[in-house]
């Protein structure tokens, strides 16, 4: 059943497991490749604090005004809310227009063996990533109340930078930080 | 191969600096399976008897196994070689994170290293390609430092196994670290690593594994999901695992006296409670994080906020904590954290060393050293201060850190004065954090275990295959609990890899890799009734203190259990497997050797 929502990040409880790349790329590929997922977990330092990165869900959608005209690959799918890739129409990763768009920076990568864009297309509204995510870090909430630009406007590092200042104290007190200039 | 294998193997000749990728051969994967089991064999075929486990010659194998990056829990590398700091056993240690898994990806099961590099090398593999690469500027520095720098240098995703300052200064005992605060620990693998200047290896691939049987496998996948996040909500085990790590045992098990405390002389500690699990969470923890595909998630990050051991610190691992924390009677908490992550950061084994530092305690309490003999270090009991110092000189060789470093059992040997009796090791590796006077099955395990006195052997004979089986799937041993009956490992196994086991081969294949590691064993000099043996404490020294008051293990019980246990594993009474039961397990190569003996 298609239906609109929102895949919420908790960024304060990833474990950094990647058991929803696994989920992903078993759903959307066939095999395991995280590489091929449509979430991705990045690894920071302060920590390692780990921060999913997934598509947002703008509502002015940077990335379909991005994509060239003489491809137009990018399509919002009015069902879900999510945003659809055309592999035979995308221009692959020498293009990139639709990533240096993104305001969420890491929401768009490309597919290890095909080059071709890769977007988050919420399953239909029952994202795999969701049901394998033990600590709770990610939950679907149904509906479309809410404008991902918002979220999106912060970019991965930008929230482990603001995390790591919550978790870990500041100057001084960092001990295997300190070579760093 | 259908599924689950990538169906290559690197290996790379440090000497000559050649890299080849050979096929795994399909037979021997489907006899010896992955990990644990196939290392043994191709240590059998490969090294020659009776090589010098410090020698360039020694292989260092990092091997993956079929689950490994496949289901959940499924995150582990096994390391195999032979072992320096025992000298007559194989090594195997395993260890988490995200570097298995990444290796498969990038086309290879496992990665094969042989010779010595003249100057500090890294190996870079990615996607079916491998380089050694100059590791100068890594060379000295710790395994947290390195582990970033590498990811700066070569990229987010990259994943990492490194060694630490203990590594490169030949320390017998150090480890390799795949992320911070997560080890490939017993064994001398740091040592090993060291004395090849092989730095680091570092691993990137955007590949993917196939499944063989993929509805069959999703099934699974489901099944053994749906039970581990349940697990994590509803079952004890799983609750507090998420919550505090292997560490929340540390009450219930000194309640029950099966915790080293006080150098293995006492197993209940009333302090406990002052570096529990508990007070870690309501003083440091800030967050839980997992190896791959784990749901529960039991390393615990957290960070002393002040004082002078101030910075990021790891709820540390039960064993641990254990043989640096309670057997050493450190009732600082900070103290005892801090000391933690400096031993990972220096790339110590956290469990030799804590159980060196317990036995150089105990030899100072009772005046067999002295301030003297330590250059100054007034070495009490839960001296965290002193603890740091004597540490430094283990890392530098410097003065009685010259002896320590070698193993407790060296050290007990030189020492003399009847420092033996509580030289708590096996076959000269040192034992876990588990005291086993009143635990008689644990301390049978410190004696047959086949990489010398460890936690991880297996307490019963069930639990033995248990484990022979993670190690050679590289699936965590943490997820038997949820993989019940445990023929589900060869479903798991069948549904990837596309193969037909039954569930009456589980226990076929489990004897046939633990005896596999046993004949290795007595092959390069093991001698069971010489070499299976525990320290006079555990006969002797009976506990004086808690619920398990006045408990030990005499001597003729322990010899009338290890000949029961000979028995059960189809060997002689002198702990030689015997022909009929080699010839069963399809271990006939093995023959001429034992016959020799």
């Amino acid at each position: 059943m298609a239906q609109k929502g929102f895949i919420e990040v908790n960024y304060n409880i990833c474990s950094g497991c990647r058991l929803c790349e696994i989920a992903c790329s078993l759903v959307k590929e066939g095999v395991i490749n995280p590489e091929a997922s449509r979430i991705k977990v990045y690894q920071f330092w302060p920590g390692p604090i780990d921060i999913p990165a997934i598509c947002r869900l703008c509502s002015d959608h940077p990335c379909i005004a991005a994509c060239p005209p003489k491809a137009r690959a990018l399509s919002l799918n009015e069902e879900t809310g999510a945003v659809e890739v055309d592999i035979e129409k995308c221009l692959g990763s020498k293009c990139s227009l639709c990533v240096k768009a993104c305001p969420h920076e890491l929401a768009i990568s490309f597919h290890p063996q095909t080059d071709k864009a890769m977007i988050c297309d919420l399953c239909q509204g029952e994202p795999e990533c969701v049901k394998v995510c033990a600590p709770g870090c990610l939950n679907f909430l149904p509906g479309s109340a809410f404008d991902g630009k918002h979220y999106a406007a912060f970019p991965p590092k930008a929230i482990a930078e603001s995390l790591a200042s919550q978790f870990y104290p500041a100057k001084g007190a960092v001990k295997y930080g300190k070579e760093e200039k | 191969m259908k599924g689950g294998y990538t169906g290559q193997i690197l290996h790379v000749d440090l000497t000559s600096r050649t890299i080849n990728t050979e096929p795994l051969d399909p037979e021997l994967a489907h006899q010896f399976v992955g990990g644990r089991g196939l290392g043994a064999k191709i240590l059998w075929d490969r090294l020659e008897p009776g090589t010098d486990p410090s020698s360039p010659d020694n292989l260092l194998m990092f091997l993956t196994g079929p689950l490994t990056g496949v289901v959940p829990m499924g995150a582990q590398t096994c390391l195999v070689f032979k072992s320096p700091k025992t000298k007559i056993t194989l090594g195997h240690p395993v260890t988490g994170a995200h570097w298995g898994p990444e290796l498969k990806f990038a086309g290879y099961d496992g990665v094969i290293v042989s010779g010595k590099s003249d100057k500090p090398v890294y190996l870079y593999i990615e996607d079916g390609s491998a380089e050694l690469r100059d590791a100068t500027h890594l060379w000295g520095k710790g395994t947290t430092e390195t582990w970033r720098i590498l990811k700066q240098e070569l990229g987010q995703r990259v994943q990492t196994m490194c060694i630490g300052p203990a590594g490169e200064n030949s320390i017998l005992y150090a480890t390799v670290h795949s992320e911070p605060f997560r080890a490939a620990a017993r064994g001398g693998s740091g040592y090993l690593m060291g004395s090849k200047k092989l730095k680091a290896v570092a691993v990137r691939g955007t590949g993917s594994i196939k499944i063989a049987r993929e509805k069959e496998f999703k099934d699974l996948f489901s099944l053994i999901y749906g039970r581990m996040s349940e697990g994590r909500r509803k079952a004890r085990h799983g609750y507090a695992f998420s919550r505090w790590g292997s560490y929340y045992s540390a009450l219930s098990f000194s309640d029950v006296s099966t915790c080293d405390v006080k150098n293995y002389r006492e197993g209940y500690w009333g302090d406990m409670d002052k570096v529990s699990g508990l007070e870690f969470e309501w003083r440091n923890k800030v967050k839980s994080r997992g190896c791959n595909g784990c749901p529960l998630a039991c390393m615990q990050h957290g960070v002393i906020r002040e004082g002078p051991y101030a910075g990021y610190v790891v709820n540390p691992d039960f064993d641990s904590t254990m043989c640096i924390g309670a057997g050493c009677l450190v009732t600082d908490l900070d103290g005892l954290l801090y000391l933690h992550q400096l031993a990972d950061d220096l790339g110590f084994d956290n469990i030799s060393l804590g159980n060196i530092t317990g036995f150089t305690m105990e030899c100072f309490e009772k005046g067999i050293l002295t301030k003297n003999d330590l250059d100054g270090i007034e070495l009490t009991w839960g001296n965290v201060p002193a603890m740091i110092e004597l540490w430094k000189k283990i890392l530098n060789h410097d003065g009685i850190g010259a002896v320590l470093a070698q193993g407790v059992k060296e050290a007990s040997e030189k020492i003399g004065q009847g420092s033996e009796k509580f030289a708590m090791h096996a076959k000269g590796l040192e034992y876990g954090g588990y005291s086993c006077q009143a635990h008689h099955d644990r301390a049978l395990q410190y004696a047959v275990g086949d990489r010398g006195g460890c936690h991880h052997y297996g307490l019963t004979w069930e639990e033995q295959n248990v484990r022979v089986w993670s190690d050679c799937l590289l699936m965590c041993t943490w997820a038997r609990a949820y993989m019940t009956p445990p023929s589900l490992y060869i479903d798991l196994l069948n549904a990837v890899t596309g193969w037909n086991l039954t569930a009456s081969d589980y226990n076929t294949w489990a004897e046939r890799m633990l005896i596999m590691a046993r004949s290795y064993n007595i092959r390069e000099g093991m001698r069971p009734l010489r070499d299976d043996v525990l320290p006079d404490r555990v006969h002797s020294d009976a506990f004086t203190q808690g619920p398990k008051k006045g408990a030990l293990y005499p001597k003729e019980e322990f010899l009338k259990d290890r000949a029961d246990f000979y028995r059960q594993r189809g060997c002689d009474d002198n702990g030689i497997p015997t022909e009929q039961h080699l010839t069963e397990l399809g271990l006939d190569f093995v023959i001429p050797v034992m016959r020799k003996l």
